[in-house]
This record gives C-alpha cells, structure tokens and sequence, in this order.
C-alpha cells in the first residue's frame, strides 16, 4: 500500500534515523512505528517488517478509542496508551503539536522495564516532535 | 369488452376460448384469464381485430389440453385453427400453436399474427403494426394489473402508453413497462390505492408531456396489485409453493405507513427464510391475512417470487452466536419498533 | 443488558458510505466518534475518517439497551470489521452508488462479513442512486446472485430517520422469521 505522508520526506527521514538510535540504544525493543492518526505508517524500525502496517492500523485505532475514553470520562487529552502482557508490553505515545496528529507504537519484550521503556520513548517522542515540526 | 377504436381496412377476426367441461384445476381457468387479458390488451395493435365470439362462429378456438380429443377434432375439421393451452409447467410445447402457462405476451401477440397469416392465406411482415393503438383494459379488478405485466413482457422501450380514466390522462407507462410519469397528486393516489374508481384505459402516444415525476416500473406495478385486491392475484394457487427470487426495494416502494412496512418485511422474510405455498405462509408470517395476501400479490405481480417446481428442501440453517434479551427476541422487537416509531414522531 | 453478552448491530461499508450518519441519525445519545484526519486525499477526498468505530445505542423503554457499531471504511482496519461484526443481531452494509467501486465494495464487504458470521442477518442499503426511475438496483443484486447470495438491499438515504429505521427493522423481520414459534401470539 502506498503511505500517503503528511510530512517532508527529509522530516521523514531524520525520523527514522531517530527510531534506528533508539532501537540500538534499547536492544529489547522488538518494533517502533511512527504511525500517522488514520493509521498509515510513515517511518519504522525495523522498516517494512511483516506486521509494520497492521501495527500502525490498529495502535491508531486503539489511541482513538483512548481518546474517545479519554473525553468521554472528562479527562482530557490522552498522552499514552500501556498494554502489557507476560512476554512485553505496547505504548502508543501521542505526540503533540505536529500536524496532523501522530503517534508512536512501541513494541518491547518484558526483559525491558517497563518504565525506562516509557522513559526513552517519551524522549523519543520530544526529538520526533522537534523533527517533525521543522 | 368495449370495441376498438375504428381504423381503416382492419379485418376482423373471431376467436373462441373453450373451458373444459371437466374443470377441476384453478390453473385453467388462470390459462384462458391470462389469454383472455392479453387478446384485450393487444386490441388495436395487432394486425386484425380479434373479437371473442361463441366457438360455432369463431375463425380460431382456444382449448385446454384436457379437452376431450373428438371435440377438438370435431372442430377441426369445421375448418377452426386450435390453440391449446398446457397448464404442465414442465412440458414444453408441443408445436407453435401450443402455449404453456404462464406463456409471455410476446408469444401470444406472434401467434395471433401468424394465425391472421393463416386466415389470410398469404404472407405478410412478421413486425407488429403500428397502427394507433388503444389497448384498453376492463373492469376487472386485476385487469389493469394483467395490461401492465403484459406491457412489461412486450419489452418495447420505444413506445410509451397513456392511461386515461373517465376524465382524461392521468399516467404514463413506458412501452417496457419499466417507467412510468405521473403527477405528484397522482402518485401519492397511486400509493395508496386510490388512483381512479373508474375503469383505465391504455393508449399508444409520442411521448408523455413534460414536468412530470419519473418513477420505476416496479413501484407502478407493485401498488396497482398491493391494492388490487384482498383476494389472491388470479395467477396465484394457495397451495403451490413459492421462494423469493430476490427483495423487493422497499426503500422505494414503502408507503411510511409503519403496520403495513412491518407486514410486508415480515411476509417477504418468512419467503426467504423457507419456500410455502401461501397457506403455509399466512401461518408463519404472523400478519393479518390481508396484508399477507396483499403482499404476495405484489410480490407476484412484479416477479420477486416465483414457483417452486420439485419439493423444497429442508432449509438448513446456519447458525451465529448473538446475543440473547432477558424477556425474549419478539419483547425486544415489539420494544424497538415502538421506539423507533416514537423517536420518528409517528 | 443480558449478562450473556451484548445486544448489537454493526453497521459497515466503505469510506464515505455514510456509516457514521447513519448511526447518528438513529442513536438515542450523542454518537461516540473515533474520526480523525484522513491524510489520504488521493484515495478519499474526505476529511475525515473512522479509525475505530462509532457508537451508538437505542435504550429502550424495559431498560434494554441496543448498541449500535460503525466499522472503519477502510480496509487496512478490517481488523476491528470482525471484532465488531461478530456476536452482532445482524450487519448492515452501506455502499454509495456514486463509488466507482461500488459494485467491488458490494461483494468485497458481504464476501468478508458473512464469512465472519455466516447466518447473520444482512442487510444492504445502496445510498446516493441518482436515477429513481427503471429498476437501479438490478447490478447490485445481479452481482451478488451470480454467487448464490439473495439479501435484502434496498435505495436509502441514511440521512433520514425513517430509512435508517427500515434497515434494522428489515434485521428483526429476518430473526423473527427464523424463530420457529410466537412466544406471545402477536406482536
């Protein structure tokens, strides 16, 4: 499927320079995916991996039913997303002011404590703001 | 039957429908009700005028195919052409002047033309004429009905036919049956059967006059036979059993009336969910009787149900977990549909 | 609500089919919406789209509650098309006959839900027919009779009240007519 990309491919591109230092900075992190909110992947680390495309589908699905929640129950603006399993965990992080609305989806193993994880991904999440909003 | 419109040089031709003697089967006296509608829809358009007459005068007799074999030959050899009517769905005509129920207009409107050639005596050209045609209809409930399935199996696109009653022309039907204009006044009267208490008539023009609403065929013939009558259609048989072919557009043809939308689904979901002859249906659809009858009858009508030739077999259900209501599936319909209709303000 | 589970109808279709109206014109309460910017013009000029879902229900006057679920449009979430379309009372398709793939989305989408849940009522409604007159829904059925499927589809405008009415009251006429007896004479 073609991704139509909301954003400059050199904005791209340093993205997904980002996500490749932060996967050889965490060996654990099985896939990060930079995902746009109507679910299309605009970079990921691995890139082109089997499941890269249907990750973005659903990690924007399951951040809009966040949000609905969110708003919903009154409590604002939804800034991430934890599910956790016995063998990993998945946190889709929201970044804010890029335009259009984006997210993270990152994919770990459980040897990866589960707060370092969303540490360095909200890290993460600073430098792609800053990138994307070049 | 009223005469045809006068033309020039028209020859006329007499033509008898035999019933058996020994009539015990409601299909016969379908056969020559149908033939007898399409004689009178064709009035003026075919090549002579055929005019119903007793059998001792008639140039043509039509028999059933159980008529005793030394009547038939009896007339034969008065010098009568015979054409039989076989009421076997599952035969095939015997020859070119045998016709099986429920045989198309098209074939009848051939055979007459051939059988004027035959009088004749001499060869003429195969097309229909064109001379002004006034096909009327009677005043028979179904009569109307029968002119607009007939116009529909003639599948003339070129054409198109007023309708008139007593006070001029009040629709417009395509020579294909598959549209009709009418004004908004009369298409609301259309819709809830009230389009005239006086006998309409047929006629062949141009084209219908501008500014009127266009609507498909379906909707004309579906309320003209849901209004028809609370009997059942003369073609239809109580016990014979019938399976939709596929459903009627009530997203077009519904009136708004909620009692009668909620009949009409829930007669055409009993169809599709098991093939039955209308008694059986009247049973299982769980409507008032003439909501069932008047359903099947346009349903008929209009060709969204059809005969069941070999014995249905059992339906086999495939089953799917949904979720059940406390007080029961019929609690919960009766519920919503009175929800819907209060939130609809009806 | 019967603790078994809960009591649904799905609404589906491709993008811009009119799902998400549909639902809002029939919902008791404000509509839960998951639209989010749709970044693919090319495909869709559309502004919007659904990721997740929309919700919806009909709370009736005993206390039970129907839910009413639109699925996303486009493929690339047809993940929540089966965890949304199973367990449901039945599925109602919307198509738009202005799509040039109209007739593809038909049996592209009936193919997909009635292999997720093969008995479940189904429902078609075509929205946006411009030509009211001759018989405009015959492509439709013709292309889904040439395998063997016969189901209800009917010219809507999803915009109105009354004719998203006659699509979930065409669902409860099929489940009424597979029940075998009348629990309480009448309805």
């Amino acid at each position: 499927m073609a991704t139509p990309s909301p954003f400059k491919p050199a904005a791209v591109e340093a993205a997904q320079r980002h996500l490749e230092a932060f996967a050889l900075g965490n060996s654990d992190v099985a896939l990060t995916v930079l995902t746009s909110g109507d679910g299309f992947e605009i970079a990921a680390y691995p890139a082109k991996g089997p499941v890269t495309a249907r990750v973005a589908a659903m990690s924007s699905s399951m951040q809009a039913l966040a949000q609905a929640l969110t708003r919903e129950a009154g409590l604002g603006r939804n800034r991430s997303l934890i599910v956790e399993t016995d063998t990993g965990s998945a946190i889709v992080l929201d970044l804010d002011d890029t335009l259009p609305r984006t997210s993270l989806a990152v994919i770990a193993s459980n040897r990866e404590l589960l707060g370092k994880l969303i540490w360095a991904s909200r890290n993460l999440c600073k430098q792609l703001e800053k990138t994307l909003g070049q | 039957m009223t005469a045809p419109a006068a033309s020039q040089a028209r020859t006329s031709r007499n033509i008898a429908l035999l019933k058996p003697a020994r009539d015990n089967e409601d299909l016969v006296e379908h056969a020559l009700q149908l033939f007898d509608s399409m004689l009178w829809v064709f009035r003026g358009t075919t090549r002579s005028d055929w005019t119903l007459s007793p059998p001792a005068d008639a140039d043509v007799v039509v028999v059933h195919q159980a008529e005793a074999s030394d009547r038939v030959n009896a007339l034969r050899s008065q010098g009568k052409l015979i054409v039989v009517l076989s009421t076997q769905r599952a035969a095939q005509a015997a020859d070119e002047h045998t016709l099986v129920y429920p045989f198309p207009a098209t074939q009848v409107m051939s055979l007459l033309e051939q059988l004027d050639e035959h009088l004749d005596g001499v060869r003429v050209e195969k097309a229909p004429t064109a001379s002004p045609a006034a096909i009327a209809t009677n005043q028979n409930t179904w009569s109307f009905v029968d002119a607009v399935r007939t116009v529909r199996a003639a599948r003339n696109p070129g054409i198109w036919l007023s309708v008139e009653d007593s006070h001029g022309p009040v629709l417009w039907v395509r020579g294909d049956g598959a549209r009709y204009q009418c004004s908004a006044a009369t298409q609301a009267a259309l819709r809830l059967g009230q389009l005239s208490g006086s006998p309409l008539v047929m006629e062949r023009i141009a084209t219908p006059r501008a500014g009127l609403l266009n609507g498909p065929g379906d909707e004309l013939l579906w309320h003209c036979a849901y209004h028809a009558s609370n009997s059942y259609a003369p073609w239809l048989n109580e016990s014979t059993t019938y399976r939709l072919r596929y459903w009627p557009d009530l997203g077009q043809l519904r009136i708004g009336d909620d009692l009668t939308t909620t009949s009409q689904l829930r007669v055409i979901a009993a169809l599709d969910a098991l093939p039955s002859s209308p008694r059986m249906l009247l049973k299982r659809a769980r409507v008032a009787r003439e909501h069932a009858i008047r359903t099947l009858n346009a349903l008929s009508a209009c060709g969204f149900i059809e005969v069941v030739e070999a014995a249905a077999p059992t339906a086999q259900r495939t089953q799917f977990q949904a979720a059940k209501p406390q007080s029961g599936f019929r609690q919960l319909f009766r519920n919503l549909r009175r929800h819907l209709q209060r939130r609809s303000g009806r | 609500m019967n603790a078994a589970g809960e009591l649904k109808i799905v609404f589906t279709g491709p993008m811009g089919a009119g799902k998400t109206t549909a639902i809002t014109a029939i919902s008791d309460t404000p509509p839960v919406s998951t639209e989010v910017a749709n970044n693919d013009q090319q495909a869709f000029a559309k502004a919007s789209t659904t990721v997740a879902l929309d919700f919806g229900q009909l709370a009736l006057s005993d206390g039970t509650v129907v839910r009413l679920y639109g699925t996303p449009g486009q493929e690339r979430f047809a993940f929540m098309w089966e965890i949304l379309g199973r367990g449901a009372m039945g599925v109602i398709l919307l198509i738009d006959a202005n799509s040039p793939n109209a007739l593809n989305d038909l049996e592209h989408y009936t193919r997909t839900f009635r292999g997720i849940s093969p008995g479940q009522p189904f429902v078609v409604g075509i929205g946006r027919l411009h030509d009211a007159a001759d018989d405009a829904l015959a492509p439709f059925r013709e292309r889904l009779a040439t395998h063997g499927i016969v189901v209800p589809i009917f010219s809507v405008d999803v915009r109105k009240h009354e004719d998203t009415q006659l699509l979930i009251a065409t669902v409860m006429a099929i489940l009424e007519a597979r029940m075998p007896e009348p629990e309480h004479g009448h309805a």
